[in-house]
């Protein structure tokens, strides 16, 4: 799955320099200062994937005594700053720069030049969009877009994944900005597109910041597993109830979880001990997601 | 401690909203642009204090299937974009407002105004530095103020501190920014002055980001505790060994603990369950933000 989300990022990458490189290009050449400020977006997307990759190699980092429970968090966090500099800088200067464009319109040189890049852009934007969708499509499973994401645990895979679909559609709003103002000669719906790319790259960060913020705080582990691992846990002869189960997600593939349960009472010590490791390795090998297992021998607890 | 930093952020509130209002009276009377977006920053610099007052609330919320143990991360979460908005808002204009300055410098007009301001401003932002420091120096104890703000778990009493005790050397270095144009005739100084006051915001934001994100991945408790924990574990005369004490805060005052053992061999499980009740009892009376603790018997691995 590592692997995996280290493709999606290395296909975004290489996306986003190529188009970057393209939209400075054609600013230079066509003086659209909508066309600059798209390069300076696509910029900061290549930039995003460079901060994914750090957060996937500081993640690798192994617990320590001030992180006993490791940096798995770290890519967590890192998508968290992703989504803010897609909402400041990414959205932030597309709506400046249309607010400037709509007070001062001024007509689009070398129209031409700009359908090209875009249309580049889509095309480059496009593919990397394919290899991120394929490898959500594997994770997501039987679950809906919405569902998936919110319940998704690997944030590294649906942050690419949205920012090529705003990036997408931000392209496709710029082509019709732009075909619309040469059509009609009204020179404001260059900056009203760019106003309008703005606002999509400002939902997408949001939305992005929501989802990453649920994980930074610790959100559980999937409902099949908590229920796989309490199934696997009454079904152990040495188990006579289970108190609790208490999961979360350290990192996308990094699960703590914590049981509780009641062991029968003829039980010694060294049989105890034995049971909890022997559980512990079922579980393990069963979700391989789980890397620590902390099990309890508690009397159920009453209420009083 | 809770009732305490919320002290801290309401007086922080309160002197932020009132230097806020001076500004903006300020850049009216002197149609003062740069005063116009110090305005704008004072605002923000309010609205953080708001948002660190929802992370304080939000906290509290119970735990729930989704998150299982608790949302008090929320307030490291909630200082983490505190530390970005200053970073953006506040660094950001001033560099922005000195740049622009610097390339194109014009006289001071008014200046006793902006004296005026300033020196209310440094009242007001002096009294709510005085709240936190009060506070933060009642928390940190004897220990020394960089390690305090290292092992600190409850960042919003010093996010507060650091955002007060930059604004106030940023207010100092734009009056002497202001008093050296005038006394020299040399314009540059107030936008040289902007540029400082934008790096101080800049290097204050990026250590509370850098503190505070340590909370957020997952920091252990005070090495005190630990030891404190397992010194209780080994005391235990049904525990032969103690394999290992791990901790986490989940929020400032939330201590999660594991704890594995090795039980004498002789017990059975009722006997062990029952161990295991009382260690847990005792750690939380001696260590009341340990909220949740699980101890696991386990063999000591070889």
């Amino acid at each position: 799955m590592a692997s995996g989300s280290k493709k999606v990022i290395y296909a975004a990458f290489a996306a986003n320099l190529i188009i970057a490189i393209a939209k400075f290009i054609a600013a230079a050449i066509t003086g659209s200062s909508a066309m600059f400020s798209e390069g300076i977006h696509t910029t900061v997307d290549t930039g995003n994937q460079l901060m994914l990759l750090l957060g996937l190699k500081k993640a690798q980092k192994p617990a320590d005594r001030s992180h006993p429970f490791g940096y798995g968090k770290e890519i967590y966090f890192w998508c968290f700053v992703v989504a803010i500099m897609v909402f400041a800088l990414g959205s932030g200067l597309s709506i400046y720069e249309g607010i400037h464009s709509v007070m001062e319109p001024h007509p689009i040189e070398n129209p031409l030049i700009n359908y090209i890049v875009l249309g580049i852009g889509v095309v480059v934007t496009g593919i990397s969009l394919i290899v991120a969708f394929k490898e959500f499509g594997k994770e997501r499973g039987e679950m809906g877009y919405f569902e998936a994401v919110h319940k998704g645990k690997n944030p590294t895979n649906f942050v690419v994944l949205f920012e090529d679909s705003a990036a997408l559609l931000g392209l496709i709003v710029a082509m019709l900005g732009i075909a619309l103002t040469q059509w009609t000669g009204i020179l404001i719906f260059d900056g009203i597109a760019s106003i309008v790319i703005g606002a999509i790259l400002g939902c997408t960060a949001g939305w992005l910041a929501y989802e990453t913020k649920g994980l930074l705080i610790g959100e559980s582990a999937s409902e099949d597993t908590v229920r796989g691992i309490d199934s696997l846990a009454e079904s152990h002869s040495a188990i006579k109830s289970v108190n609790e189960i208490l999961t979360m997600h350290v990192g996308p593939n990094y699960i703590l979880v914590t049981v509780s349960v009641e062991f029968n009472d003829e039980l010694t010590t060294g049989a105890v001990e034995d049971s909890i490791s022997q559980l512990t390795k079922q579980i393990i090998n069963k979700y391989p997601l789980v890397k620590r297992v902390f099990i309890e021998a508690e009397e159920p607890r009453k209420n009083s | 401690m809770a009732s305490g930093s919320k002290k801290v952020i309401f007086a922080a509130l309160i002197g932020n909203g009132l230097i806020a209002v001076s500004k903006f009276v300020g850049a009216t009377l002197t149609g003062s642009a740069a005063m116009l977006s110090e305005g704008i920053h004072s605002v923000v610099d309010t609205g953080n204090q708001l948002l660190l007052l929802l992370g304080l609330r939000r906290a509290k919320k119970p735990a729930d299937a989704e998150f299982p143990f608790g949302h008090g991360k929320e307030i490291y979460f909630w200082s983490f974009v505190v530390a970005i908005s200053i970073f953006a808002v506040g660094s950001g204009i001033s560099i922005y407002e000195g740049i622009h300055s610097l390339m194109d410098p014009h006289p001071i007009t008014n200046p006793m105004i902006n004296y005026i301001i300033l020196g209310l401003a440094i009242c007001f932002e002096g009294g709510a530095w005085y709240f936190a420091w009060k506070e933060f120096s009642q928390i940190k104890g004897t220990t020394g103020f960089f390690r305090a703000v290292r092992g600190s778990k409850d960042p919003t009493t010093f996010v507060v501190l650091f955002e007060d005790s930059a604004a106030l050397l940023g207010l100092f270095v734009a009056i002497l920014g202001i008093w050296l144009g005038q006394v020299t005739g040399i314009h540059i100084f107030d936008g040289i002055a902007s540029v400082i006051i934008g790096i101080i915001l800049g290097v204050t934001a990026f250590w509370l980001a850098y503190e505070t994100k340590g909370l957020l991945i997952g920091e252990s408790t005070e090495p005190e505790i630990v030891q404190g924990i397992t010194d209780m574990a080994t005391d235990y005369d049904e525990i032969q060994v103690v394999n290992e004490t791990l901790t986490m805060h989940m929020g400032p005052e939330y201590i999660l603990v594991n704890l594995s053992v090795d039980f004498v061999d002789s017990m059975n499980a009722e006997q062990i369950e029952k161990a295991i009740a009382q260690l847990t009892k005792e750690i939380k009376s001696s260590f009341p933000r340990v909220k949740r603790i699980f101890v696991e018997a386990e063999e000591p691995s070889a």
